[in-house]
């Protein structure tokens, strides 16, 4: 974008490529969504209050938050803990590590909860059998829900932080320990501030994803109504049940938590570059 | 003796950045490790400090052995080279840091704090953020905090490496009435010969990995122990074999002078109150050499390009014997 710095492009080119820009967007991201909202009221405010009341709708967002809850904080403590691991420690399978970490964007979420279930099934998974025997049930229940959240929200955390880590260097870290910090102390006192836009802006794109968790939940959950059945598994089931209303309801929150957290996101932004 | 380094060796994969180095630091001295880039000093600096550990040897601060001891145990003030301020807190919080860690009363970490400010002259900028100093007050705050926990020692990194060169010499002048008047024991690190012969009582001369000379600015500058010290601390040039200095050459517009070598001069270079001559040897090799004269000097003889010469050592002059060429 900068590098082209004193060179402009002829206006000619300049509006088309404005104008590709943004129809491109309203076509794919703007007009979609906006239709989801007017379908959503399109039967009136009454019914997409009414929509969202029915039980098995609060229960699966009741049980959406609960996940996203413990996901978002797994994470978070995972992510910051992995971020200070690979910055600033050096030992053998580094790059693989590194590497892995980027699995989950890779990899479809739904091998994602297939994986999930081949280990910690009740009856022929590796770890299920031995789990169910302590009575944890993984599979078809939360626990497995919030593993497979943890799974495809994992390196949004750990992206955010690193390059800012590396960034800030380790120079303040040892004025610390030379003044008599201890590791503990140096962490909260120095590194955490140095990079609290970075974990706040990490946790907000996980919660994001969190949310929306489609794919992975859907395998592993078992979709069952009232038990293991979340917000987004009920759009699609509402969806194809032909009961739209709800369908859109649900839809019209999901996409509006989401764009508040973008927003959120936005405002976190330029305080972060001023903080530099 | 206040920082005693027994046999410290130190490497990073084939590289030898300390090479079975000893030296005793002595108390309430301001010292420099001096010596070019990449030479082992800073490296040393960093192993008093525990900030890095050595492969083998050991480290003593005033009686304690310190070898296993973390950095936040050595209560050593460290400076570094590009501040290491702590960015999210004001100047007066940076300079609390070490107080507040060691759960000192309220009260006098406020008295200490001010005090410190006073001393380093940056009263007015206390709540300030260190982005909104320049970096001899950043530099100063970095000083502050370190002196603020009493430390045994204070050492600092190239800690005008980073500066500009008016500010630098400021500072150093600076740092040397700080050093009289808190008394601290201090080591420096620094490549700029002249910061060591200025500020400090005793300089520790450092290349490759090995301690080259210990002393003071005076014995290191009129009997330097080799050619590289004698290199390193100012401009030589070599008549003969051996290293002179410039300015202790002799310049006769007659023969006659006993010893003297004929020359003619080729270029001059004026630089303030000194002329740089380069002078071609009229003998067998025709070697170029750089004596200095003062412009007084330059004028009263009329030495200009051209003009045949004979160079004579000054009577007294410092030589060493230059090593042989590798």
């Amino acid at each position: 974008m900068a590098s082209r710095s004193g060179l402009r492009e002829p206006l000619g080119v300049q509006i088309v490529l404005r104008v590709v820009t943004i129809g491109y967007v309203l076509a794919l991201v703007a007009v979609p969504t906006a239709l989801v909202f007017r379908n959503a009221f399109a039967d009136g405010v009454g019914a997409f209050f009414d929509a969202l009341k029915e039980p098995s709708v609060t229960h699966a967002f009741t049980l959406t938050m609960e996940i996203t809850i413990f996901a978002v904080l797994i994470n978070l403590v995972f992510g910051v803990t992995m971020s200070l691991l690979l910055v600033r420690y050096e030992f053998l399978g580094k790059r693989l590590l590194s590497a892995l970490l980027d699995v989950p964007l890779s990899v479809s979420p739904v091998v994602v909860g297939l994986a999930l279930v081949l280990v910690y099934n009740g009856r022929t998974g590796w770890f299920g059998p031995t789990l169910e025997g302590w009575g944890y049930k993984v599979i078809f229940a939360t626990p497995g829900m919030i593993m497979a959240t943890v799974f495809v929200a994992l390196p949004l955390v750990i992206r955010e932080i690193v390059p800012v880590l590396s960034e800030l260097g380790d120079d303040q870290e040892q004025a610390a320990r030379s003044l008599g910090a201890n590791g503990p102390q140096t962490f909260w006192r120095i590194t955490l501030p140095g990079i609290k836009w970075a974990v706040v802006y990490g946790v907000v794109l996980s919660l994001a994803r969190s949310l929306g968790e489609y794919g992975a939940i859907k395998v592993v959950s078992g979709n069952i109504v009232n038990q293991t059945q979340t917000a987004t598994l009920v759009v699609e089931q509402q969806y194809e049940g032909f009961n739209q209303t709800s369908a859109y309801a649900v839809a019209a929150v999901l996409a509006f938590v989401a764009m508040l957290c973008l927003v959120v996101v936005s405002f976190l932004r330029p305080r972060e570059d001023h903080d530099s | 003796m206040s920082i005693r380094v027994e046999n410290i060796t130190k490497t990073y994969g084939d590289f030898v950045a300390l090479d079975n180095v000893s030296v005793d630091l002595p108390t309430g001295h301001l010292t420099a490790l001096l010596g070019p880039s990449g030479g082992g000093k800073s490296t040393l600096l960093r192993i008093i400090a525990g900030l890095e550990t050595a492969d083998s040897g050991e480290v003593n601060i005033e009686g304690t052995p310190a070898t296993h001891l973390p950095p936040q145990k050595r209560n050593v003030g460290f400076v570094f080279q590009h501040y290491a301020a702590f960015k999210h807190m004001s100047v007066a919080k940076n300079i609390a840091f070490g107080l507040e860690i060691r759960r000192r009363p309220k009260q006098e970490i406020k008295e200490r704090v001010e005090d410190l400010l006073d001393l380093v002259h940056l009263s007015q900028f206390a709540n300030r953020l260190p982005s909104q100093l320049s970096g001899g007050q950043r530099q100063r705050m970095a000083l502050a905090r370190a002196l603020a926990v009493e430390p045994t020692v204070l050492l600092l990194d190239e800690p005008f490496g980073a500066l500009d060169a008016k500010v630098r010499k400021e500072l150093r002048e600076w740092l040397r009435r700080l050093h009289d008047e808190v008394a601290v024991t201090t080591v420096f690190v620094t490549h700029d010969q002249e910061e060591a012969l200025e500020v400090a009582d005793e300089i520790v001369v450092i290349n490759e990995g090995r301690i080259e000379q210990i002393g003071s600015p005076d014995v290191l500058y009129d009997e330097p122990a080799n050619d590289f010290v004698m290199t390193f601390l100012g401009p030589t040039t070599m008549i003969d074999g051996k290293l002179y200095r410039p300015h202790d050459i002799d310049v006769f517009t007659h023969p006659g002078v006993p010893g003297s070598l004929p020359a003619r001069i080729v270029r001059e270079l004026r630089v303030g109150f000194e002329v740089r001559l380069t002078v071609e040897l009229l003998d067998a090799a025709h070697e170029e050499i750089v004596v200095t004269v003062t412009r007084a000097h330059q004028r009263s003889l009329n030495l200009r390009d051209g003009i045949d010469v004979w160079l004579a050592p000054t009577h007294g002059a410092l030589t060493a014997v230059a090593a042989p060429a590798s």
